[in-house]
C-alpha cells in the first residue's frame, strides 16, 4: 500500500518537473518579450522586471513583420491546400484498391521524406536564380509541396482505411456514383483528420527555416526568417525577436490544444495505430 | 434626416482625432517624426532648385528605381529620406533593403542574369573586386565629367579625403561607387575605469596588451568588475575579418591572394594568431568563444568589458542611454597600431547597375544620396558620412558623442586607414573562415596557436594555395 | 477492394501526386547530380564540365568526412537516448497510478517546445540558457557552486551542449509514439502476466517491449532521419564550431553553397548527403527486419517442437 503510494508521488514528481522544464524555455521568450530592449540580456539574469508592451507595439506591429506573418500564411495555406485536394484522390485510391505500382508510388511519395532539405535547396536555388523566381510566392509553394505532400497524403491514407469498405459497397447498392460516394460519405468522416492533418502540415511549413532563408527575398520574406533579421546590423534586438518569436507561437499552441490525438497520426504517418 | 448625419459625422472625426492625440506614447513619437519628415520633404521642394546643385534634377520625370542595399540603421535613413527625392525630381524609387548575406546574394543574381532588377545598390569594399572583375558596375566618372547631370563645384570631389575615395577606384582606376560611410577601428574604452586606475589611452598594440593587464590587475584584486578587453571570436566570418585588420596594424601579411600564398605559417602569422587569440583567452569575459560584433557590443554596452576594438559607425551607440549601461562613461581614441600599421579601410559606396535601364536617371539618384546637403543632414543620424567637412558642422559635432570621437575619426580619415589592403581581394571569403576557424580553436583550447598555423595552412593548401616557404 | 474494371481509376486518382512528387522531389535531385559533374561557381563566367572530380575532392577531404560521421554519430545518440528517455516518460505516463486528466495535461504542454519554431528555441537556448554570462542556466549553475558550463571550451562542449537540447526539444516526440503504442497492448495480456506472478520489471521486459518493438523501432527510425537533416538549431546554437567540431552535413553544404558559392562542389556533397540519408535509413530498416524475421524462426521452431 505505501509503495503504491511512494511509487504514486514518485512519478508525479518526474511528470511533474518534465512539465515545466519542457515549459521553460517557451516562458522564457514570453518573459523576454515583455523587457525592455536594454533589460533583455543582462549578468546576471534577473527574475523581475519592469514589464513594458513596447516590443508588441513597436515591433509586431510595424509593416516588416505583418508582412512576414501574411506570407508566412499565404504560403504554408496554399500549400497545404495543393496537397489536400491531391491527397483526398490518391490516398482514396491507396486505401480502397490493390493495384500494380501500388507499393512504387506509396515507395516514391514516402521517399520523399528521405531527401535532406539541404540537398532540394541548392538545385532550386540554382534553378530559380535562372528563372529569375527566387523573390517568388510560387517558388516556395513547390518548395513546401515536398515537406506536406508525403504527409497529409499518409495521415489521409490511414484516415480512409479506417472507414470500413462495407460503408462504399453500401453506398454502392444504393445507387452512389464515385464522386457523391467521396463528397457525401467519406470526406464528410474524415474530415475533422484532414483539418487536424492540415493544421499539423500547417505549422511544419509555417516554422520552416532552411528552404525560407535561401529562397526567399524581400517581399516573401516568412516568419522565421524575419526573426532571424532580428539580428540586426549592430546588435540582436532580443525584444523584437521574443516577441515576434511569441507571435509565432501562437498557431502552434492553438493546434495543439485541440488535436491532441491526430498529432501522432502525423507524425508516424499512420505507421502506429493512435 | 440631415442633421442627424452630420452629427454623426461629426462624432467620427472627433473619435478620431482623439484617438490620434490620446494615444500611446510610442506611436504617437512615430507619427510626429513622420509628420516632421514629411513636412521636410514638403519644405524641400519649393527651396531653391540650387539646394542640390544647379542641375535640371526633373529632367528623367516618370522614371521608377529599384534599389537593394544592407538592412543597417544608415539605410533606414536613407529610406526616411527617399520621399524628398522622389519630390525633387518626380521619380519613383523602391528601396528595398536585405541581410547583407542576402543582398549580395541577390545582387550576384541579378548581375549574372543580367536582368537589371536592381539600378542602384550598395557595395561594400570587399565586395568590389568581385562585382567589377564580372564588371557588373558602371564607370562612374563620365557621370561626374556630365555638367547637364552633375553641378561639380556643389558636389566638390575633393571633400572626400584621398584615402577614403581610393576605395572606390577599382585595381585598374576606374572609379565604380561612391562612399557614403568611411568606416575602421577605434578603441572603445571606459573613461571612468581609466581614470579609476590612472591609465593612458594606449597608442601601440604592446601599449594595448599592457593596458589591458593593468586592468586584469586590478579586476582580479577586486578594485574593478570589469574585463579588460575581447575580440570577434566567432569561427566565420566575422572573427576572420577582424584577424586580418589586426594584422594590417601590427603591420603582418597573413594571406597573398594574387600569388595564391598561405603566409598564415610563418613568424608573423604566428605572430598574430598567438597574440589575437591570447588576448581573448586572458583578457576576455568567460564564455566569450565565439562572439560575433553583436555579443562583443553588447558585452561593451552591459559594462562587462572595458575596453574593445569597435568599429566607429557603431560607436554613438555605446553613447546613447538608450541602448547601453555606460553611455556616460565611454570615449574613443583612435584604434592602437604599430609603426607602419594601419587600419584597413572599409566602406559602403552606392554604384549603379552597368544593365541598368536608367543609367542617368540612377545617377542622379547616387549623386543625391552622396551630396553635401543631404550628407549634412543625414550625418548627425549615423555619424560616419564619407565627405570631409561634415565633420566640421555644427549639427553633426552636437550629436555626437565627444569632440575625441570626432578628431579620432578625422585622425583617421587622413592618416590612419589603408584603402586596399590585401584583404579586399575577391578570394577572402574561404581563406578566412579557415583562419578563423583555426583561432577559435585556440581560443576554445583545443589547440595552440603553433599547430592552429599549421593546420589552417594544411586546409589552405587544400583549395588552392601555396604553403610558405 | 472495389471491382477489376475500377483499376483504371485508381491509377487515375493516384498519378497526379505521383507526377507532383517526382517533379518537386526528384527532379530536383537529378539536376543537382548534372551540376555536381561541373565546376559552377555562381560567380564564375564558364562552367567546365568535370566529371566526378567534385566527388574525389569531398571524399578526400578530412573536414567532409569529419562532417558526415559527426552526422551520423550525433544522430545515433540523440536518437538512442530520445528512445530511452521517451520510453521511460511515455511508460510513467501509462502508469495507472495517475490521474488520466494530469497525464493528459502534461502530454500537452511537453509538445510545445517541439512546436515552436527551431528558430527561435535555438536562439533562446543560445543566449538565455546556455551563455555564461547572461544565461539562467549558468546562473543557477553559479548558485549552486557547480562548475559553468562554456559551450565554446573544449572540443566536446559544444556538441554536448546541442546535443542535450536536441533531445530535450525532440523527446515529447517518442513519448507520444510510444505512449500510444503502450495505450494499444491489451489489458488482458498485461493482467496475465501480472497473475503469472510477474512484477514489474519482468513485465516490462518479458512482455511490453517485446510487444512494442516495432513501435519503438518506428520512432527510432522517423527520429533519427529527421536528426540526420538537421540544420536550424545547428546554424543558430554553433555555426559549426568551435572549429569544425560542430558540423554537420546540412551546415557543410550549406555552406560551400551560399557562403562561398562553390555550387558544383555543394551539389555534389548534397548528393551524397541525400544518399547517406537513404542507405544508412534503408540498412536500419533491413537490419529491424531481419531481426523480426529471425525471431519469427525460432518461435515456428518453437512451436513445432
Amino acid at each position: 500500500m505505501i509503495r503504491k503510494k511512494v511509487s504514486k508521488i514518485v512519478v508525479y514528481f518526474v511528470l511533474c518537473t518534465y512539465s515545466v522544464l519542457s515549459m521553460l524555455p517557451f516562458l522564457l521568450i514570453v518573459f523576454t518579450s515583455f523587457k525592455m530592449k536594454k533589460d533583455a540580456l543582462s549578468n546576471p539574469p534577473t527574475i523581475w522586471f519592469k514589464p513594458t508592451l513596447s516590443n508588441y507595439i513597436e515591433q509586431v506591429l510595424n509593416t516588416d513583420v505583418l508582412k512576414a506573418i501574411g506570407n508566412s500564411l499565404i504560403i504554408a495555406l496554399a500549400a497545404t491546400i495543393v496537397a489536400i485536394a491531391l491527397g483526398i484522390f490518391s490516398a482514396y485510391a491507396m486505401s480502397r484498391y490493390n493495384f500494380k505500382g501500388k507499393g512504387i508510388s506509396q515507395g516514391i511519395i514516402l521517399s520523399l521524406r528521405l531527401i535532406p532539405p539541404i540537398s532540394l535547396v541548392i538545385p532550386y536555388f540554382i534553378i530559380f536564380s535562372k528563372l529569375g523566381m527566387l523573390d517568388n510566392y510560387f517558388s516556395m509553394i513547390i518548395m513546401y509541396l515536398t515537406i506536406c505532400l508525403p504527409l497529409i497524403v499518409w495521415m489521409m491514407k490511414s484516415f480512409y482505411d479506417e472507414i470500413p469498405i462495407d460503408l462504399d459497397e453500401a453506398a454502392k447498392i444504393d445507387g452512389c456514383s464515385r464522386f457523391q460516394l467521396l463528397r457525401h460519405v467519406l470526406l464528410p468522416t474524415i474530415a475533422p483528420g484532414i483539418f487536424a492533418a492540415g493544421a499539423l502540415t500547417f505549422i511544419v511549413m509555417w516554422n520552416d527555416f532552411l528552404f525560407a532563408l535561401y529562397i526567399t527575398g524581400f517581399d516573401t520574406r516568412t516568419l522565421p526568417v524575419e526573426i532571424y533579421n532580428s539580428i540586426g546590423y549592430y546588435s540582436l534586438d532580443w525584444g523584437k525577436m521574443s516577441a515576434v518569436a511569441v507571435v509565432a507561437i501562437i498557431p502552434a499552441i492553438i493546434f495543439i490544444a485541440f488535436a491532441q490525438k491526430y498529432i501522432v497520426k502525423g507524425l508516424t504517418m499512420g505507421a502506429v495505430k493512435g | 434626416m440631415k442633421k442627424s448625419r452630420l452629427l454623426s459625422l461629426v462624432l467620427v472625426l472627433v473619435m478620431v482625432l482623439t484617438l490620434f492625440v490620446g494615444c500611446q506614447p510610442g506611436t504617437a513619437d512615430v507619427e510626429e517624426a513622420a509628420s516632421e519628415t514629411k513636412e521636410e520633404a514638403k519644405v524641400a521642394e519649393p527651396a531653391e532648385a540650387g539646394e542640390y546643385g544647379n542641375i535640371d534634377w526633373k529632367q528623367f520625370e516618370g522614371t521608377t528605381l529599384t534599389v537593394v542595399c544592407t538592412a543597417m540603421p544608415v539605410s533606414e535613413i536613407y529610406k526616411k529620406y527617399i520621399p524628398e527625392f522622389e519630390e525633387l525630381t518626380g521619380m519613383k524609387v523602391k528601396f528595398e533593403m536585405l541581410n547583407d548575406a542576402d543582398r549580395k546574394s541577390a545582387q550576384l543574381v541579378d548581375f549574372k542574369a543580367g536582368s537589371a532588377k536592381y539600378d542602384v545598390s550598395n557595395v561594400g569594399i570587399s565586395n568590389r573586386e568581385e562585382f567589377v572583375a564580372g564588371s557588373y558596375l558602371e564607370p562612374l566618372q563620365p557621370y561626374l565629367d556630365n555638367p547637364a547631370l552633375t553641378d561639380a563645384d556643389y558636389y566638390n570631389m575633393a571633400d572626400y579625403p584621398k584615402d577614403v575615395i581610393a576605395g572606390g577606384y577599382s585595381h585598374d582606376g576606374t572609379l565604380v561607387y561612391i562612399p557614403y560611410t568611411a568606416e575602421y577601428f577605434l578603441l572603445w574604452y571606459r573613461e571612468d575605469i581609466f581614470d579609476q586606475l590612472g591609465l593612458d589611452v594606449p597608442k601601440t598594440i604592446p601599449e594595448l596588451e599592457a593596458t589591458a593587464e593593468k586592468i586584469e590587475a586590478a579586476r582580479a584584486a577586486g578594485e574593478v568588475d570589469t574585463y579588460a578587453f575581447i575580440e570577434r571570436t566567432m569561427g566565420t566570418g566575422e572573427g576572420g575579418w577582424d584577424m586580418f585588420c589586426t594584422a594590417n596594424r601590427m603591420n603582418v601579411e597573413l594571406m597573398d591572394f594574387d600569388g595564391m600564398n598561405a603566409l598564415i605559417n610563418t613568424d608573423g602569422g604566428f605572430e598574430l594568431m598567438d597574440y589575437y587569440s591570447r588576448m581573448c583567452v586572458k583578457y576576455g569575459p568567460p564564455g566569450s568563444g565565439n562572439w560575433a560584433w553583436t555579443d562583443v557590443n553588447d558585452s561593451f554596452s552591459q559594462g562587462m568589458v572595458a575596453m574593445i576594438c569597435g568599429g566607429n559607425a557603431g560607436a554613438p551607440g555605446a553613447a546613447n542611454p538608450d541602448n547601453s549601461r555606460v553611455a556616460d562613461k565611454v570615449n574613443f581614441a583612435p584604434v592602437p597600431m604599430n609603426a607602419d600599421g594601419k587600419d584597413p579601410l572599409w566602406e559602403w559606396g552606392w554604384s549603379i547597375n552597368s544593365a541598368s535601364e536608367n543609367k542617368d536617371a540612377s545617377w542622379l539618384l547616387v549623386q543625391w544620396m552622396t551630396s553635401p546637403t543631404l550628407m549634412q543632414k543625414m550625418a548627425p543620424q549615423y555619424g560616419c558620412p564619407a565627405r570631409e567637412s561634415i565633420y566640421s558642422d555644427p549639427d553633426y559635432i552636437a550629436a555626437m558623442p565627444s569632440q575625441e570621437f570626432i578628431d579620432a575619426q578625422l585622425y583617421m580619415m587622413t592618416e590612419g586607414i589603408n584603402p586596399s589592403p590585401s584583404l579586399l581581394h575577391a578570394k577572402y571569403g574561404e581563406a578566412t573562415d579557415i583562419i578563423a576557424k583555426e583561432m577559435n580553436n585556440v581560443v576554445a583550447g583545443i589547440k595552440d596557436a603553433k599547430q592552429a598555423c599549421i593546420d589552417a595552412e594544411a586546409e589552405l593548401v587544400k583549395i588552392g594555395y601555396a604553403p610558405a616557404e | 477492394m472495389l471491382g477489376e474494371k475500377n483499376k483504371w481509376i485508381a491509377y487515375k486518382y493516384t498519378m497526379p501526386t505521383v507526377a507532383v512528387v517526382v517533379i518537386v522531389g526528384l527532379l530536383p535531385i537529378l539536376y543537382s547530380i548534372f551540376i555536381s559533374l561541373f565546376e559552377f561557381e555562381l560567380t564564375a563566367e564558364a562552367q567546365p564540365f568535370i566529371g566526378i572530380k567534385n566527388y574525389i575532392t569531398l571524399l578526400s577531404d578530412g573536414r567532409f568526412i569529419h562532417a558526415a560521421t559527426f552526422t551520423v554519430s550525433f544522430a545515433l545518440i540523440a536518437t538512442t537516448a530520445e528512445v530511452i528517455l521517451g520510453f521511460t516518460l511515455a511508460y510513467l505516463l501509462y502508469s495507472k497510478n495517475i490521474a488520466p486528466k494530469f497525464s493528459a495535461t502534461v502530454r500537452v504542454l511537453m509538445l510545445v517546445p517541439y512546436m515552436v519554431a527551431p528558430v527561435v528555441i535555438s536562439y533562446t537556448f543560445k543566449t538565455l540558457i546556455y551563455d555564461v554570462n547572461f544565461g539562467y542556466l549558468n546562473a543557477f549553475l553559479k548558485l549552486l557552486n557547480l562548475p559553468v558550463f562554456n559551450m565554446f571550451e573544449g572540443q566536446t562542449n559544444a556538441a554536448i551542449g546541442v546535443m542535450i537540447m536536441e533531445i530535450f526539444l525532440r523527446t515529447p516526440f517518442t513519448i507520444l509514439i510510444l505512449y500510444s503504442g503502450l495505450s494499444t497492448i491489451s489489458e488482458h495480456i498485461i493482467e496475465a502476466a501480472k497473475i503469472d506472478g510477474a512484477g514489474t520489471w519482468m513485465r516490462l521486459r518479458r512482455v511490453i517491449i517485446p510487444i512494442l518493438k516495432p513501435v519503438i523501432f518506428v520512432s527510432f527510425i522517423f527520429r533519427f532521419m529527421d536528426a540526420l537533416k538537421m540544420f536550424d538549431e545547428m546554424f543558430v546554437l554553433t555555426r559549426g564550431g568551435p572549429g569544425y567540431s560542430t558540423e554537420n552535413l546540412s551546415l557543410y553544404v550549406s555552406s560551400q553553397g551560399f557562403e562561398f558559392f562553390h555550387m558544383g562542389k555543394a551539389s555534389a556533397a548534397a548528393v551524397i548527403f541525400f544518399l547517406l540519408v537513404a542507405i544508412v535509413t534503408g540498412a536500419l530498416y533491413i537490419t529491424f527486419n531481419m531481426k523480426i524475421s529471425l525471431r519469427r524462426q525460432e518461435n515456428d521452431k518453437k512451436k513445432s517442437i
